[in-house]
């Protein structure tokens, strides 16, 4: 019986130990994922590539949501998705796109690339450096364009 | 002569418990390791893996819960349904009743995925496939626990219950108030294998869940790969931790439970 008392004891402080570090797991885990701001962009259609269906589509879009790559003439942009999630059933990650400069201006930059759609929803502002397909908190509030 | 035996068997239940305790203590120690390497002992020691899973993301965790609830959930409604379809095979006579209990030893006898298509075309067209109720509503109708109970249930003899009844004691009286106490063993050791068949069921998760976020441990544990040694052996730890001590605290009660029925 005193056996069964023990195991009664260390049980529930196990249990109640594994719920406190899933509290503060999920809230170190929280803490550490980006914060991010969207806007939407449209875009206008460029050249016809392949004299068929391929559009460049060109975006004008502000410096503060390009962001420095490792290639020159190009820019980093980075593209809000939806995917189902570990530890949510929906989680937001961003998508990194190499885009080259055609065109720039005192506020912005143009950029033209095949895998620009017509409207997309990028990346103005984030806490932390983001990385491709890294988990971020969405802060805008309605649902991304994706 | 005797001394010489009792070594000889000494030596032997040594060999098969480590054997059979080996993996268990191989997996806690190397669940301190910092290398990617496994081996017998660490090449470095480290509480990196430790750090992660309950410190640094909230998945394993999370992963932990979802088993911790389906586990139980199941385990009771299995018991539960079964005490009382044991009692109904055990004490009533009725037509077809040995045609019945041999449909359901027939039924526990197949493996599980004779049935899974079967069981996926049911519950789909029960809208539930996706949800926990499609991993919790086939594991509590299972014709093992029916099988278990009614062996249990018969070796109570009747006229304690003849006595029970003379006295105005009604079905669910008899059943809960004289024979679930007195076979409680059995019953206890039916609460206990359906929670470890719940607790590590993979097959179930993989076909009727649709999303990830769903699945229990057993499930993330085998998809776990580019972990290190450290990850993959603390979560094997936390894996082994409710059943481990489930079984220190009824042990007494499955033995019995297991002798009882002759399994």
């Amino acid at each position: 019986m005193v056996r069964k008392r023990i195991i009664r004891w260390m049980a529930g402080v196990v249990l109640i130990a594994l719920l406190a570090f899933t509290v503060i797991s999920n809230s170190v885990y929280q803490a550490s994922l980006p914060r991010v701001r969207t806007q939407i962009f449209e875009a206008t259609i460029g050249e016809l590539l392949d004299g068929y269906g391929l559009w460049e589509t060109l975006n004008w879009v502000p410096k503060e949501c390009v962001f420095p790559s490792g290639s020159e003439g190009k820019v980093c942009l980075y593209r809000i998705n939806q995917r189902a999630g570990q530890f949510a059933r929906v989680e937001y990650c961003v998508e990194k796109i190499e885009a080259p400069v055609l065109e720039e201006r005192e506020d912005a930059v143009l950029v033209g690339d095949l895998y620009l759609g017509l409207t997309e929803t990028l990346v103005c502002e984030t806490n932390l450096p983001l990385m491709d397909g890294q988990t971020v908190i969405w802060l805008n509030g309605d649902e991304p364009d994706t | 002569m005797r001394k010489r035996t009792s070594v000889t068997k000494g030596i032997g239940l040594f060999l098969l418990a480590a054997i059979a305790l080996g993996p268990m203590l191989y997996t806690f120690i190397n669940s301190f390791s910092g290398s990617t390497a496994y081996g017998l002992l660490p090449t470095t020691w480290s509480l990196q893996g430790w750090k992660e899973v309950f410190w640094n993301r909230p998945h394993y965790l999370a992963k932990f819960w979802n088993s911790l609830g389906l586990a139980v959930v199941i385990a009771l409604g299995q018991t539960l349904l079964s005490c009382l379809a044991g009692y109904g095979f055990s004490r009533f006579s009725f037509r077809g009743k040995e045609a019945l209990f041999f449909l359901v030893i027939l039924l526990m006898m197949m493996p599980y995925q004779v049935t899974l298509v079967s069981n996926y075309l049911m519950l789909d067209q029960l809208g539930l496939v996706g949800s926990r109720w499609a991993l919790i509503l086939p594991a509590v109708f299972s014709p093992f626990g029916v099988f278990l109970l009614r062996q249990v249930f018969d070796t109570c003899p009747n006229d304690i219950l003849e006595a029970a009844r003379l006295d105005g004691a009604g079905n669910f009286r008899i059943l809960f108030g004289i024979l679930v106490p007195r076979c409680r063993a059995g019953v206890i050791s039916l609460g206990i294998l359906s929670f470890i068949d719940a607790w590590n069921m993979v097959e179930q998760p993989i076909v009727y869940l649709r999303s990830e976020y769903d699945y229990p441990l057993s499930v993330f544990l085998t998809r776990m790969n580019g972990q290190s040694i450290g990850v993959l052996c603390t979560c094997g730890v936390l894996a082994a931790l409710p059943v481990v001590l489930l079984f220190l605290y009824y042990d007494q009660e499955l033995t019995e439970g297991v002798t009882l029925t002759q399994l």
